[in-house]
């Protein structure tokens, strides 16, 4: 009891903290929470494939480019294109791209997996060079009309707008985790949780593994290519360096080392970790990714499950100090 | 004569107002800098003086890591020279203060994220009074939109697209103070109208600027020199390494000259590769002056007869340009560490195009950014190599072209002796280059 409303107190003060940012903080620094959002949803999406069903992705970007994409070109080509309608299509481009591919990715798991999904992610970016009057190439898309949200009895909400794109942006990131959290526990997640461990006995048990990881990887796509779409409204542009670099599908899994794979809260504490130091390292851009690996070391080899681990072991320390502070009191009270 | 007596006093005082009237009026031009009034000796833009206080901040938006990150030093020192120089003469009089200039670095990367990141820092954590830039005109056209949201003047020096300031791009806070691709490409045509070289082949970068560029020359070449042959019209990626399969088109297409957009290190790499392929084509453009090239350059052929374009070059024959040569030459003949011993095109261009900004915040006397406008619209400023105008409709400050080949040994090399510009400079007058203002525009 005393636990659970501790639980929804903490819940409550996260909630009032995000929605008091705005007046708290500058536009800049906003700016800043708002890209973590995005890039923690991205990490999110990750988790499920590798946390959960044990798929390690090196080309995740792709999924997340193809939302970008998606949606920037709706915007672009299509006068009067709604804000939800134009993320939904980023959203199932990202799908559609791991419809098309799972035929090959479902049928191959650990390093393979991986070096197919980072050639793929590979070709993506040749494509989108080659395709440069359609995506822009070099170039990108940028300054595409940002349309406004519309809420049925609340009217028309500006979302050109720091603040308001602030909160749209955060109650993304919050929905969708809690559908992917929802997700995991379903059935269907214990089917996921049991790819991870011993695909064969899942075969076994009757259920078809490769049309199972074609699903999750769908949902991971879908997930991501929302981040992506979001991502290309609040830059009001993609290029193919930011969504398709070297370093795109790799700092979603640092966020998830750092933070600590298998939780949910983990990728979010990564991603918030990943921006204050990219932050801080802002006037060094060249040796922020020397600081990137030095953290991603220290991580796997002190504490391999991540930061988020840190804080249980402090917590779980804190409880058996606490509880044997307080028996030494009964005992003193017992005795006197 | 008493009554001369009383009027002494009344004289004295009289002398005395007329004397402070003048002294006044002569510090008034004290106020106001003068460009290369410094001791340059004592400039190193490694050594930036500190300057914090009332300043007027300006963002500096270009590469400083990545690929393109001497195009970001190479700007860092254009400005310092420029501020050094303000500085040292107390400044600029503006709202009612003199203030010292602080340059803010803002790195871009060359990577259009980066650089709407950087810029974000620039205007709304290190808030800016106005910002400068930029190496590439996909990160330009960034700080285009960047400056019309947060109502910030951008001054565009270094990015050449003509997509840049027409109707759909354009917006009244930037001011593009260099040249465009149709500007360039024009002046090149023109001049190629004059030679026998009659085949070409394009080869430039696949980014708007070099699509820009090739379109551009196309256009000029069909214009200026109808009998002129394109052998071959390749767009290659950015940072390219190895440029050999493509000069391996271009030898076997027979071309007499390549026209190339390309900028450091795609220029500098085109000009190994060709050295290194014992190939004798030359290339024009904007950029195959660069001294740093040169110096790398093996075959004494390679670069000869290369032809430059600019809104500058140290060979145009004016007073104020002499002059400039003369104080830059001085400051930089013995630096082994600076291979740029004279105002190269863009160096000298660039300097000269960062006074003529402050010269218009001075004469606004305020940094207010509906006045600072107001005063550059339409305004005529005489820099190194002749008169530059802002033109209103457009913001596209228009001016006179130069062409220079380049040749051996050429007084305007570093040793004297090396490849460098030839004695003189070809001015192409601006009512040839410039097009009307873009359709859309008035």
């Amino acid at each position: 009891m005393k636990n659970s409303f501790r639980k929804w107190l903490l819940w409550a003060a996260i909630l009032a903290g995000l929605y008091t940012a705005p007046v708290l903080f500058g536009v800049f620094e906003l700016n800043l929470l708002l890209g973590a959002s995005i890039f923690a949803l991205f990490s999110l999406s990750l988790n499920l494939l590798l946390s959960f069903t044990g798929l390690l992705s090196f080309g995740h970007a792709m999924f997340f480019a193809s939302g970008a994409y998606g949606t920037a070109l709706v915007l672009t080509r299509l006068d009067g294109c709604s804000l939800l309608s134009a993320i939904f299509v980023g959203a199932a481009s990202a799908v559609l791209v791991a419809l098309v591919l799972s035929p090959l990715l479902v049928r191959v798991g650990g390093h393979t997996f991986a070096m197919l999904t980072m050639a793929f992610s590979q070709i993506m970016y040749a494509t989108v060079m080659k395709f440069s009057h359609l995506t822009g190439g070099n170039d990108g898309m940028s300054g595409f009309p940002i349309p406004p949200l519309v809420i049925p009895a609340v009217g028309l909400i500006d979302m050109s707008l720091e603040r308001n794109f602030y909160y749209f942006s955060i109650s993304i990131l919050g929905l969708s985790a809690w559908v992917m959290w929802f997700f995991t526990r379903t059935p269907f997640g214990s089917i996921m949780v049991s790819i991870r461990d011993n695909p064969d006995r899942v075969t076994y048990l009757g259920f078809n593994v490769p049309l199972s990881k074609a699903i999750i990887l769908g949902v991971s796509a879908g997930f991501a290519g929302v981040a992506g779409s979001v991502y290309a409204l609040f830059q009001n542009m993609v290029s193919v360096d930011g969504v398709l670099g070297p370093l795109s599908s790799f700092t979603p899994l640092i966020n998830c080392f750092i933070g600590g794979l298998g939780t949910f809260i983990g990728p979010v504490f990564g991603t918030g970790i990943g921006t204050i130091l990219l932050e801080l390292m802002s006037a060094h851009p060249e040796q922020a990714q020397l600081v990137f690996s030095l953290v991603l070391i220290s991580v796997v080899l002190f504490l391999p499950g991540g930061a988020i681990m840190l804080y249980w072991k402090i917590t779980s320390r804190w409880i058996v100090l606490r509880n044997k502070f307080q028996t030494a009191i009964l005992k003193g009270n017992h005795e006197s | 004569m008493k009554s001369i007596r009383a009027l002494f006093p009344s004289v004295i005082y009289f002398c005395l107002l007329c004397l402070y009237i003048i002294s006044g009026l002569d510090t008034e031009p004290a106020i106001a800098f003068t460009p290369l009034k410094a001791d340059f000796s004592t400039y190193d833009p490694n050594k930036p003086e500190i300057i914090s206080g009332d300043t007027i901040k300006v963002g500096l938006l270009e590469p400083f890591s990545g690929q393109s990150a001497a195009a970001g030093e190479i700007s860092n020192w254009l400005l310092g020279w420029v501020v050094h120089d303000i500085n040292s003469q107390g400044g600029i009089m503006v709202d009612g203060k003199m203030k010292m200039i602080q340059v803010i670095k803002g790195d871009t990367a060359t990577q259009p994220v980066v650089a709407k990141r950087a810029l974000q820092r620039l205007i709304l954590k290190d808030k800016v009074d106005l910002f400068v830039g930029t190496a590439g005109s996909h990160i330009a056209i960034i700080g285009n939109q960047m400056a019309e949201k947060y109502q910030k003047i951008f001054m565009n020096y270094s990015a050449y697209s003509v997509h840049l300031m027409n109707a759909q791009n354009f917006n009244r806070y930037t001011f593009r103070t260099c040249s465009t691709t149709d500007i360039n490409a024009k002046a090149l045509a023109y001049y190629f109208s004059k030679t026998p070289i009659r085949k070409f082949y394009i080869l430039c970068q696949d980014y708007s600027y070099g699509q820009d560029f090739g379109a551009s020359i196309k256009k000029a070449l069909e214009e200026f020199v109808p009998d002129a042959e394109i052998v071959g019209e390749v767009y290659h990626p950015l940072w390219l390494k190895d440029f050999a399969p493509y000069l391996s088109k271009v030898q076997a297409s027979g071309a007499e000259m390549i026209i190339s957009s390309d900028w450091p290190p795609d220029s500098w790499n085109l000009m190994l590769a060709i050295d290194q392929m014992g190939m004798n084509i030359p290339v024009s453009g904007q950029f195959f002056d660069d001294p740093r090239m040169s110096q790398n350059l093996k075959n004494k052929k390679a670069g000869l007869g290369n032809t430059v374009v600019n809104f500058h070059l140290c060979n145009v024959e004016t007073e104020l340009n002499s002059r400039f040569n003369k104080i830059f030459h001085d400051r930089y003949k013995d630096n082994e560490k600076v291979q740029i011993a004279w105002p190269s095109g863009v160096v000298g261009g660039v300097i000269g195009h960062f006074y003529w900004l402050f010269d218009v915040i001075q004469r606004a006397g305020t940094m207010n950014t509906e006045k600072i406008i107001s005063t550059w619209e339409g305004d005529t400023y005489e820099s190194f190599s002749g008169k530059l105008t802002m033109r209103k409709c457009d913001h596209q400050a228009v001016m006179d072209m130069f062409v220079s080949p380049l040749v051996s040994p050429s007084k305007w090399s570093k040793t004297g002796d090396g490849l460098g510009y030839q004695d003189h400079g070809i001015r192409i007058p601006s009512d040839i280059v410039i097009s009307p203002c873009p359709e859309g525009l008035k």
